[in-house]
């Protein structure tokens, strides 16, 4: 296990679309998710949710590339998407909900006390939930 | 025991109603350490979060949802909309005031949990809300 995280911008900012993919590989890794920070670029109203989408995206066509925190470890084999030529369909549920102001800036951090495990082969979308902005993404992973 | 979470969108946004409703199933607690609230529509608002002062009936329900997605499914539902309404809670564990803004919000944080026994319930209560809906989520152990 190994800590690693992230910070992206994602570009996806249409209603009920996803806005980013964490992707767990078939075998090897699970990423469990620490914290995820989300901050408005531009300043607009944003409705964000988290949670398993009904099915995955299809075919990734824009990928984070991750890193660990700690350089002598092996880099993670789970994927972060912002793009796809087919788009994870809507979740059913969502672990959190949250509405931000039409401020560049405001920001909500989520905390998971035992970390959001995502099993292999699964993900977990940030899902759009009104036109949104344009937003910067930090993740904390165990991984 | 597990940590499960939920987020919804709350419905009934009218002054002295319950927001959303954690309900516990009949053999199993719950343990909450997380309640957020977030304003989604800008209307100066008052909230609670507190043991409701009688039983609810809900008529739509949200189930937990597990943070590690191979354990068991959850026993606990949050209500947002009832069809015996909660009443008022005597007392609050946590009361938060937001201006007139969208996304204006607060994350209320119980280091050992705020226990709910087996069929009871806790609730985010409309102590002033003047129609704002708002979005919110819990996370407790079971």
């Amino acid at each position: 296990m190994a800590f690693t995280s992230i910070g992206f911008r994602t570009t996806n900012t249409t209603s009920s679309n996803a806005a980013c993919e964490i992707i767990a590989p078939a075998s090897y890794n699970m990423p469990t998710i620490l914290e995820i920070s989300i901050t408005p670029v531009n300043g607009a109203n944003c409705v964000f949710g988290l949670g398993v989408p009904a099915t995955r995206g299809g075919n990734p066509t824009a990928n984070v590339i991750l890193d660990t925190d700690d350089f002598s470890f092996p880099n993670n084999t789970f994927q972060i998407a912002t793009g796809w030529t087919v788009g994870p369909a809507a979740p059913t549920n969502f672990f959190r909900r949250t509405t931000w102001s039409n401020t560049v800036g405001s920001i909500w951090q989520w905390t998971f006390r035992n970390g959001l495990i995502i099993t292999p082969n699964n993900s977990v979308v940030i899902w759009n939930l009104a036109t949104n902005d344009v937003v910067d993404v930090s993740i904390a992973f165990d991984a | 025991m597990a940590i499960y979470s939920v987020a919804v969108r709350t419905q009934i946004a009218n002054t002295a109603n319950a927001g959303a409703t954690l309900l516990t199933g009949s053999t199993i607690r719950a343990v909450v350490f997380e309640a957020g609230w977030t304003l989604a529509t800008a209307n100066a608002t008052v909230i609670g979060f507190g043991h409701p002062g009688a039983g609810t009936t809900p008529a739509t329900n949200s189930a937990g949802q597990p943070e590690d997605m191979a354990g068991p499914t959850s026993t606990v539902n949050v209500a947002v909309t009832w069809t015996t309404y909660p009443t008022a809670p005597a007392n609050f564990f946590r009361r938060a005031s937001f201006p007139n803004t969208v996304g204006a919000g607060i994350i209320w944080t119980f280091p050992r949990g705020v226990t709910v026994p087996t069929s009871n319930s806790i609730c985010f209560y409309n102590i002033n809300t003047l129609g704002a809906n708002s979005d919110c989520w819990l996370v407790w152990d079971e």
